[in-house]
Formats: C-alpha cells, sequence, structure tokens
C-alpha cells in the first residue's frame, strides 16, 4: 500500500475502534447467554479487540517514519569556511 | 495462614529486589550499556504503570458491583495506543525537540512559556495525584491486612496493627521516598530520563500481570472450567444492567482515553522518558495487548468470589480472598505481591513527575525572583533543583499519607481513581489545542483550564467529600446559597445524569469553549506565537528554524557560568566543546550566536523547566528581538513546503502511470517488430517459390532448342500459373494493407446479410461439387438487416466457405452454413468436419504477422492472408471474426455483424 494510504488507514483505526465498541453496534452484539462457556457479549469484545491489536500490529510493521529512514536532520548551522575563522582570528 | 512477620518480609525482599534492579540498570546505563533505553518491551511495559492498584484490586470490584463497565477503563488507551501516529508520535518529538520535562512544561511550553499556566497545571496534577496515592496507600494496607489475616473484618480496621503497631501505609510511604529519592533524583540528567526507575517499573508490570493471570487462570481451573464458573444465572447477574451502553459508558471510555494522554505520570514514562521515537510502534499495539491480558481473568475472579465467598465480602479484595479461601496461600502471597507491585509503580512514578513539576515550576521561580540567589551569585543551582525535588517527593507522599489518614471513609476505590481522571482531563483542551489549532492563545488556555477546573470541583469533587449536615452537604442537596439551580449534580437544572456523565460534560464543555472564545478575543504574544508554529508544525519545521525569529545575542562567559550552575561543570563543558564543534571550531569556545543560545536555554530547560529557562537566559541575554516576519515567513513557508510536497506527490503519480503506459506500449510495439519480420520473411519466402518455379522454367525453355511443343506448351501453361497466384498474393498483400491503413473506401448500403450469405454458397458450389462436399444453408428465422458492402460480406464468407471445403479430409465432408439473429447482432457459423485449426491460438489465426499463418497456409493453395483479410473486414463492419470451436472432429468461424434497425 502506498505510504499515504497507510497514514489514512492508521488515522482511521481508532475511529474504527470506536465504532466497534460503542452503541449502536456494540448493542447488536449485547447478549448475557453463554458461547462456549462465555457470555455473548463478553466474547465479541474480546474478539474485536483482538482484532483491533493484529489491525494495530499489521500497521505499525508497514509505516515508515522519517525518523526510520534517515538520519536525524542536524540543526542548521552556519560554520564559517576555515579561510574566514582564520581572518576573524 | 501467613502470618504478617512472614507478609512484611516476603514484601520487604521484594522491595530489596526492586532496589538492585534499579541499581543495576542505573549503573548499566551510566557505564553505557543501551539496552534499557533501546527495548521497546521496557518501554511498553513501563507505560503500563496506567495499570495502579485501583486496576489490579479495583477492577474485579468494579466488575462485580457494575459488571462491563470496568472494561471502559481499558479501551480508552487502546484507542489512543492505536491512533500513536497521530498524536502520541507528536507528543513526543515535541517532547524530545524542545526538551520537556512534563506536561506542566509541555503546556507552558507551548502558550509562550507562561509560568502561571504551569503553576496551575502543577497545582491542579497535585490535587488530583494526592487522592490517587492515599487510594494506593490504602490498598496496599488493606491488602496487607486481608493476606496477613491482621482483621477479621477486611474493611473496618485501617490502623493495621500486624506490623508491630507500624501502619503499613507509612512503611511503604517511607520505602518510597527512599526508593524515589535515590533513583528518581539522582542527578539532574539533561533528558529527565531515569533508566533505573524505568527498568523496575517494568519488572514490576511484569509481575502484577503474571500475578493477576495466575489468580485467574486458578479460579477457571479449580471451577473445572468455564462452564461451572458462568452458569447463566452468573453471567446474567453480572453483566445484565440496565443501559450498559449508554453515556456512562462513552464518557469513562473517553475519560480513560484522556487519562492516558493527560496523568502526570502517564505524560513522564510515555513522552519523557521515551528514547526513541520508533518505540511507539511496538507499544502501539502491545500496551493494547498488555491491557487485554489483564482485563482476560477480572470477570471470571469476580464470579468466582461472588459465588464462593460468603455474602457481604469486599470485591475489591477478591483476588486476594478468592485464593485464599481456596486455601491457596501462596497464590494468595503472590497476588499480594502484584498488588504490591502496581501500587508502588504508582507512587514511584507519580512522584517522579510531580516533583519535576513543582521543582520546576512553583520553587524555582520563587528562587528566580529572590535578590540573594540571582545569576552572579555562587550558589550551586543543581544541588537546589536536587534538593527541592527531593523535598517535593516527600511533600507529595506526605500529603498523600494524611490524606489517606483523614479520609476514613469506606469508599469504593474506583470512584477515588475517576474523580482523579477527571480532574487531569482537564488539560486535555490545552494540550489539544496548543498541537493542533494555531490561534490557540494562553489567555484562551488560562480561562479554560480555570473553568474547567472549578467546575470540577464544584460538580464532582465536593459532592464526593460532603457529608450530611455539613456546609458541603447544604451545597449537594439544596445548591450554593439555596439555589436550587445551583446543585451540583445537577446544574442549572440538568437532572438524570450520572453525577459522573453530568461533572465531564459541564467541566469539559466550558473549558474547551472558554479556551476557544478565549484565543478568538485575545492577540498571542510573539514568543507565543513562535512556539505555536514550532509546536503545531513539529514535524515540518527544520531544527533550528526558530533562531531566524528569534534573535539575541549574549557574552560567551555569562552563558557558561550560567550553565555550569544549572547542568553541572562537567555537562556544560561539554555542551559547549559539542557545540564549538559543531560551529567548526576547534578553540572549544562556541560563538554566542542565537542557534547557541536557543540550544542552551533547552538543555537548561529540560532541567528546570522551559519557563525558568527562559528566565534565566533572559538574565545574561542581551538585545532579544522576535522578528514577527520571520515568523509569518516559517509558517507560511511550512504551508508551502505542503502544497509543494502534495503537488508533487500528485505529479509523481502521473508520472508513474505515464511510465506503464510507455512500458505497455512498448512491449505491443516490439511484438508488432517481431511479428512483422516474421511477416516479411514469410512473404519473401511466398513469393520466392513461384519466381524460382517462373525462372526455373523460363530458362529451361530458353535452353532447350528442340523442346517438343506440348512440354513447352506444359512450361508456360506452369509459369503462367505461378504468375498468376504471384500476382493473386501481391493483390492480397495489396488489399490487406489498403485494408488496415483506411484508404478503401466501399459503398455502405442497407442490405439482408442472408443474401450475401447465399450469393457466397452460389459461388462456392463449382468447389464442392468438385471435391463432394456436402454444403448446407440453414437461414436465420427473422429477417435482419446490416449496413454494410455485399460483396466485402461474400467475401469473408467466399473464403470461409472455400476453406472449410479445400481442407475438409473426412471420409463424408460437409460444410454447414447456419445463421441467427440474437442480441441486435446477425450471427453466421460456418461449420465443418474437416481436420480442424491445429493448435494455433485463436488470435494468431487472424493476424497477418502471426507465426501460426505458416502452419495454416502450409501445403495450401492461396495465399494464406485470407482469415486476415476477411477478419479486417468484418473489423471495418462493427462486427468480429472468430474460430469458435475446433477439435479433430472439424471447426467453427463466426462472423457476427452489428444489426441495423
Amino acid at each position: 500500500m502506498p505510504r499515504q494510504k497507510l497514514r489514512d488507514a492508521a488515522f482511521i483505526l481508532p475511529f474504527f475502534g470506536l465504532i466497534l465498541i460503542m452503541p449502536p453496534f456494540v448493542d447488536i452484539f449485547f447478549s448475557v447467554r453463554l458461547l462456549g462457556g462465555i457470555p455473548v457479549i463478553l466474547l465479541y469484545i474480546f474478539c474485536a479487540w483482538t482484532a483491533l491489536i493484529i489491525l494495530g500490529w499489521v500497521l505499525s510493521r508497514r509505516l515508515v517514519t522519517d525518523t526510520d529512514t534517515a538520519e536525524p536532520r542536524p540543526p542548521i548551522l552556519h560554520p564559517l569556511p576555515p579561510e574566514q575563522r582564520d581572518a576573524d582570528g | 495462614m501467613l502470618t504478617a512477620d512472614v507478609v512484611v518480609a516476603i514484601a520487604l525482599g521484594y522491595v530489596g529486589l526492586l532496589f538492585l534492579l534499579a541499581f543495576l540498570s542505573d549503573r548499566w546505563s551510566r557505564k553505557g550499556s543501551r539496552w534499557i533505553s533501546n527495548s521497546p518491551l521496557i518501554y511498553t511495559l513501563s507505560i503500563s504503570v496506567y495499570c495502579t492498584s485501583w486496576t489490579f484490586y479495583g477492577a474485579v470490584g468494579s466488575a462485580a458491583r457494575n459488571g462491563l463497565e470496568f472494561i471502559t477503563i481499558y479501551l480508552g488507551p487502546t484507542l489512543v495506543f492505536l491512533g500513536w501516529w497521530y498524536l502520541l508520535r507528536k507528543l513526543v518529538r515535541i517532547g524530545q525537540v524542545n526538551r520537556i520535562s512534563s506536561i506542566a512544561d509541555l503546556i507552558s511550553s507551548r502558550y509562550g512559556k507562561s509560568n502561571t499556566l504551569a503553576v496551575m497545571v502543577t497545582l491542579m496534577a497535585v490535587i488530583g495525584t494526592t487522592p490517587y496515592i492515599a487510594l494506593q496507600l490504602k490498598a496496599v494496607t488493606t491488602s496487607f491486612q486481608v493476606v496477613s489475616g491482621g482483621s477479621g473484618d477486611l474493611l473496618g480496621n485501617l490502623s493495621g496493627d500486624g506490623a508491630g503497631g507500624i501502619d503499613p501505609a507509612l512503611l511503604v510511604a517511607v520505602g518510597m521516598a527512599l526508593f524515589t529519592i535515590l533513583f528518581g533524583t539522582r542527578n539532574l540528567d539533561a533528558n529527565e530520563q531515569h533508566p533505573g526507575v524505568v527498568a523496575a517499573i517494568a519488572f514490576e508490570a511484569l509481575v502484577k500481570m503474571l500475578a493477576l493471570l495466575l489468580v485467574g487462570l486458578f479460579v477457571v481451573f479449580s471451577f473445572g472450567g468455564l462452564e461451572n464458573l458462568f452458569p447463566e444465572e452468573m453471567s446474567r447477574r453480572l453483566l445484565e444492567r440496565e443501559n450498559v451502553f449508554g453515556g456512562r459508558w462513552a464518557v469513562l471510555t473517553f475519560l480513560s482515553a484522556t487519562a492516558i494522554i493527560c496523568l502526570p505520570r502517564e505524560f513522564q514514562v510515555t513522552v519523557v522518558e521515551n528514547a526513541r521515537e520508533s518505540h511507539l510502534r511496538t507499544a502501539g499495539w502491545l500496551f493494547p495487548a498488555y491491557l487485554l491480558l489483564i482485563c482476560l481473568f477480572i470477570l471470571p475472579i469476580a464470579a468466582a468470589g461472588l459465588t464462593r465467598l460468603p455474602e457481604g465480602a469486599n470485591p475489591d479484595m477478591f483476588v486476594l480472598t478468592v485464593p485464599m479461601a481456596a486455601n491457596q496461600e501462596m497464590l494468595a502471597l503472590f497476588a499480594f505481591i502484584g498488588g504490591f507491585s502496581s501500587a508502588t509503580s504508582m507512587v514511584i512514578v507519580a512522584c517522579i513527575a510531580l516533583s519535576i513539576m513543582i521543582s520546576n515550576h512553583i520553587v524555582m521561580p520563587v528562587v528566580l525572583r529572590l535578590r540573594w540567589l540571582r545569576l552572579y551569585d555562587s550558589a550551586d543551582l543543581k544541588t537546589l533543583v536536587l534538593f527541592s525535588r527531593r523535598f517535593s517527593i516527600l511533600l507529595i507522599l506526605f500529603l498523600g499519607l494524611l490524606y489517606y489518614r483523614l479520609s476514613a471513609q469506606t469508599e469504593a476505590l474506583a470512584s477515588m481513581g475517576l474523580i482523579a481522571f477527571a480532574g487531569v482531563a482537564q488539560f486535555l483542551p490545552s494540550l489539544l489545542g496548543g498541537l493542533y489549532w494555531r490561534q490557540a492563545t494562553a489567555r484562551g488556555a488560562k480561562l479554560g483550564l480555570m473553568g474547567g477546573v472549578v467546575l470540577w470541583v464544584y460538580t464532582l469533587l465536593l459532592p464526593s467529600l460532603a457529608e450530611d449536615g455539613t456546609v458541603f452537604g447544604e451545597i449537594v442537596s439544596h445548591g450554593l446559597f439555596g439555589w436550587e439551580m445551583l446543585r451540583p449534580e445537577a446544574l442549572l437544572g440538568m437532572t438524570g445524569f450520572d453525577p459522573l456523565v453530568h461533572a465531564i460534560v459541564w467541566s469539559l464543555t466550558a473549558n474547551t469553549a472558554l479556551l476557544i472564545a478565549g484565543s478568538l478575543f485575545s492577540e498571542q504574544a510573539p514568543l507565543e506565537r513562535l512556539q505555536s508554529a514550532l509546536f503545531v508544525d513539529v514535524f515540518r519545521n527544520t531544527p533550528g528554524d526558530e533562531s531566524r525569529a528569534l534573535v539575541r545575542s549574549a557574552a560567551i562567559d555569562d552563558l557558561r557560568l550560567l550553565s555550569r550552575r544549572i547542568l553541572g561543570a562537567d555537562a556544560a563543558d561539554r555542551q559547549f566543546r559539542d557545540f564549538a564543534l559543531r560551529q567548526g571550531r576547534d578553540d572549544g569556545v562556541p560563538v554566542a550566536d542565537t542557534a547557541f543560545i536557543t540550544h542552551l536555554e533547552r538543555q537548561i530547560g529540560g532541567n528546570v523547566g522551559a519557563a525558568s529557562a527562559r528566565v534565566m537566559i533572559s538574565e545574561v541575554v542581551s538585545g532579544e528581538t522576535i522578528s514577527l516576519d520571520e515568523i509569518i515567513r516559517m509558517v507560511d513557508e511550512t504551508q508551502q513546503v505542503i502544497e509543494y510536497s502534495q503537488a508533487l506527490e500528485a505529479n509523481s503519480r502521473t508520472l508513474e502511470q505515464t511510465a506503464a503506459q510507455l512500458r505497455q506500449a512498448n512491449q505491443r510495439l516490439m511484438r508488432l517488430d517481431t511479428e512483422k519480420d516474421d511477416f516479411l520473411s514469410q512473404v519473401s519466402h511466398e513469393l520466392r517459390t513461384p519466381m524460382t518455379s517462373i525462372r526455373s522454367f523460363a530458362e529451361a525453355l530458353l535452353k532447350a532448342d528442340e523442346m517438343p511443343p506440348d512440354q513447352a506448351r506444359r512450361f508456360m501453361r506452369i509459369i503462367h500459373d505461378e504468375s498468376l497466384r504471384l500476382t493473386s498474393l501481391l493483390d492480397d498483400i495489396l488489399d490487406l494493407s489498403h485494408l488496415e491503413s483506411g484508404e478503401v473506401r466501399w459503398q455502405v448500403e442497407r442490405l439482408d446479410p442472408e443474401t450475401a450469405a447465399i450469393s457466397a454458397i452460389a459461388a462456392c458450389e463449382g468447389l464442392a461439387a468438385e471435391t463432394g462436399v456436402r454444403v448446407d444453408h440453414v437461414p436465420a428465422d427473422t429477417a435482419a438487416a446490416i449496413r454494410g458492402n455485399r460483396d466485402r460480406l461474400s467475401q469473408i464468407l467466399i473464403n470461409l466457405i472455400s476453406n472449410a471445403i479445400k481442407y475438409n479430409d473426412s471420409a463424408e465432408p460437409w460444410v454447414r452454413i447456419e445463421s441467427r439473429v440474437e442480441a441486435g447482432r446477425w450471427r453466421v457459423d460456418v461449420r465443418d468436419n474437416g481436420p480442424g485449426a491445429g493448435d494455433v491460438a485463436p488470435d494468431q489465426l487472424f493476424s497477418k504477422f502471426a507465426r501460426g499463418w505458416r502452419q495454416i497456409a502450409k501445403g495450401r493453395s492461396g495465399t494464406g492472408l485470407g482469415l486476415a483479410i476477411s477478419a479486417e473486414i468484418a473489423r471495418r463492419h462493427g462486427g468480429d471474426l472468430s474460430l469458435t470451436e475446433s477439435s479433430e472432429q472439424g471447426s467453427c468461424f463466426t462472423l457476427s455483424l452489428p444489426v441495423t434497425h
């Protein structure tokens, strides 16, 4: 995926998570009935949570920061050329 | 039964282990070993100082009381960390570039290094944190009593007498003070980073997680699986509440998301202690995973507590009492250590964060105002800073202990934590406004913070402290001055809301509104404008940009004196030497230019806070001017860079597309080129064969003087036939090239295509009769009309039919011409039972240049260009010609043409 799209995805991810855990979506799965010994609503929240973590993991491996690719830029200094320095000194 | 002595001994042993770990880590990092600051895992674990004893004990309690609600406290931080790329990365970058030492420092720096703001934030942080520290002390005491059986009543007796009459809280407070002073204020580090502390709290993070997981696993297994632990009735009892996902659910999620950014201790570990920005990459998913593990067994433990323990047992202590009820003393002890870890790590980090804030923003400004401590005196400020840090730590712990002693009420742990969360949430508007809104001003931030805090105190803190019959109680039940409209829990008649939701909505709305209004109606001071440009555009500015806008000069000796006093002689000299080298000077004395002064101010700011550093530097600096034009130019340039890079990106996308198209075109051209070569060699070959035979027969005729006339005649016939073939080949090539270049014009008329088929069949009758092939014609049911040239259409069909007849070598050869009208097209199939077209690819069959042509034409009369010409004619009619079937039992060509209406 191109870099900009990855960044957009990284921006969307927490909002996507928010939609998953907020009503009305979470209401759909609200049930105290058991599925394999676990209440359905609990199962839903933990599954959604795990999915978000996995997505976050995948994204974090692909997102590239400028600090990863380049050395940190040194502050801009304006060193005097040697001959001028001598003249000053 | 565990005795108090054993528990104390083990807790002391554990603390000793922490001291050892911190001591060793400190020593390693001092020797230059970087494994602590290099490890994203340790960084992530240290962030989990978020999970205090409020989590360790309180989450189960909250789950037992309020069901699913506890999980919101962990979902909010999960979302914030998943979005690390946008918010946390910016915070960390700003923190590193500007050497930010605390959240108060960040907010004050952004708003023009305002000391007033720093003091406000610091005071608020102290107010919000003290009860929280008290909470940790209380948790340690209570859990100690529970695990050592010091008191049968789990909550009533808080003045623990288990440890020989000494309150465990006091012991813990003293121990933590010692630890924090030793490892948190050992020296003044330019980055405020404490590897020893970080290593210790990362270790504690592991311990508390393991303890919770072990208790959880024990519960699940001792009940023989989840089915027994969680019967549907228990699930109903725990989870079925009215309106679970209502306003409180949303507000708690929001609050916890805010807390992970704004809590001073979280800011300390996430931003200040961050050694590398790239660690966020790991923390972004690993910290949510840590929280998930913490939450995994909370509900099972709550369920076990409700099932196994007698009615009325304190749910806040289930983590301990459940294993104890099953006589698992070692597990209970481990759980106690886990809870102890979560409490101590919070206390340590909170103390460090607060002590930095207090010494930088309250003590230092006072010191700087006192005449006798001014710059040219010889007092060593570094020692003073360290001393004020240590004093602050003692003060904070003392306040916490005091609060703990005074608030003897048996309040649930959870509500105290939430009140603190709501308090620090007041930092959020100023923080986010400062990071993303260029125009936010210090006036706005002050107003917002003030308004938010006042409302927080009035709507949340006051009711929590109020008891019936006191002045506070009176206010809570009847409103300030007896005005019902001002009732703290129903402000302006806003009733029907949960008190927490009510308080958050009021305080944060007022806070944000005041920030916005205050910013809109006030002007930024020059320094503020510079700082806002530096913060909001932190990813786009070139370091050193600000030195363009902020011009000042100073005597190098003054600077040296000042920095030696703050940083210490060694560190200061190192800074001077390094910077001199960067300036290209080898005498070790840097030029005191704007860049150097800015650099030095940041270094000093890392130790005493930006506001104090500015005051100090201003003492020695002369002729400071802040050029507004330069600031505006900086902002403009940033804007231009953004636009330019966007344009560049768009450009490169178009270029990429064009390049791809060119590549395709090139491939096509190369293919055509090979095909053309093939064709030329084939045509030469085809032309050469008749030419050779013509030449040889002509030579024979010329040489042989006395050739019998009938033989000469035969030779001449051959020459004639061959030249006819040559001509027809050349005709075909010409025809095809004319067709393809579009030079041929023919008369187009409306006609019934069936007539073209009939005339084509008629033209082939002679050939069919000669070879004994049966030709059937099955015309379409409905008549169709097309636009085209009858002769040319017949040409196609003649070509198809004659090919079918000529190459049909089956025993009972037949050719069937079957036409039909479907989907707006007239289609005609020319089917035969001949040998088929072999394995030639269909698209090559109709290509004049194709290699397949050679195979088809082999051993056949005719030029072999017929199919290419037919296909071209069909195309020019808007139709197409294709091979629809081909096998050893026969083949079928289909011509399809659009019908006109």
